[in-house]
């Protein structure tokens, strides 16, 4: 079979593939997080590419300069645990109307308006819990995830970084931006792999170059 | 035999679908980056079947969808994406992609869809 390639300068670089995968591991899984919200809320989700950034705690206000944007607001930590360990951060800015969302998921109106962080949980459950069970599931491996809670009712989303009981100097950040305009959310993901972990998590994205 | 163009910016899901491709079906493979090496690609003949990813850098593939629609360009066309929402679906299908295949691309979708649209 010929094989013809119009691409110049086809990155060769181990890193550079690497990179490249595991991009494409989070378009894919996040591709499937979306859907499963925008079935629930029945309007189509707005996504981003994922943006990968690697991050020192100490230099957090580089990681502030290259995000597309540095959303405020409520915001929701979930850890994940397993294979691979590390946190989704989930940033909602205000202005969301969870009406919908609140119907979808059987709440009354005024529950809906009581519980509002509680439903702010549940969508972070479906788009980070489903986002990163995708990644597992291409990768193979199994993730466990810890339950979302809410760490910040408003606050900047690298600020939460800084927070000293979250242990990690290096880490790799995948940030993914998000938007559903029925309910008028916009909403930023962060997730966040200390450096010990990527070891094992590009050992195995190499089995899928292979 | 089939010339194939595989179109995407991720170099590892260009080389999924080269893998996930019908044996002894197809002689020559092109791989493009965007939409506008596809364009390129189809238009030199190099893509009787185009598999094509939406979200990509230059030109994204629902516009090459509808270029190939303005230049007539016969192409068929089978769109494989991360973003599968309906709304993203239908307007596919209807700027005239044959059909839809959500990542990740296995064998077996595939070829379920090469036969479901009579390109096996």
């Amino acid at each position: 079979m010929t094989q013809n390639s119009l691409i110049a300068n086809e990155p060769n670089e181990l890193n550079e593939l690497r990179q490249d995968a595991l991009q494409e591991i989070f378009n894919i899984s996040m591709g499937q997080a979306a859907d499963s919200l925008a079935s629930l809320v029945n309007d189509r989700v707005h996504l981003s590419v994922p943006q990968m950034h690697w991050v020192e705690k100490s230099r957090v206000q580089d990681l502030k300069a290259a995000m597309k944007r540095v959303p405020k607001g409520a915001i929701i930590c979930q850890p994940f645990f397993g294979y691979l360990k590390g946190e989704i951060l989930v940033c909602y800015e205000q202005g969301t109307q969870y009406e919908v969302i609140g119907q979808s998921l059987a709440y009354s109106r005024v529950d809906t308006q009581r519980w509002q962080h509680e439903l702010l949980l549940e969508i972070t459950n479906i788009l980070g819990g489903a986002c990163l069970r995708g990644v597992a599931e291409q990768l193979n491996i199994r993730i466990d995830f810890g339950a979302p809670a809410l760490i910040d009712r408003h606050n900047d989303v690298t600020a939460i970084l800084l927070n000293p009981s979250s242990v990690w100097v290096k880490a790799l950040m995948m940030e993914i931006g998000f938007s559903v305009q029925t309910m008028s959310m916009t909403s930023d993901i962060l997730i966040c792999m200390p450096e010990h972990y990527i070891d094992k998590l590009f050992s195995c994205i190499d089995l899928l170059l292979e | 035999m089939m010339k194939i163009t595989v179109c995407d910016d991720s170099l590892m899901s260009r080389k999924s679908v080269i893998r996930a491709l019908p044996e002894h079906w197809s002689d020559e493979v092109t791989q493009c980056k965007h939409g506008l090496e596809a364009m390129e690609a189809c238009r030199s003949g190099l893509a009787d079947v185009l598999f094509l990813d939406l979200t990509m850098p230059i030109m994204d593939g629902l516009e090459v969808l509808e270029r190939l629609q303005k230049e007539q360009l016969t192409s068929a066309v089978i769109v494989i994406s991360a973003d599968f929402q309906p709304e993203v679906q239908s307007k596919a299908l209807s700027l005239g992609a044959l059909a839809f295949i959500s990542k990740p691309v296995s064998r077996e979708k595939l070829t379920d869809t090469l036969i479901q649209v009579g390109l096996l």
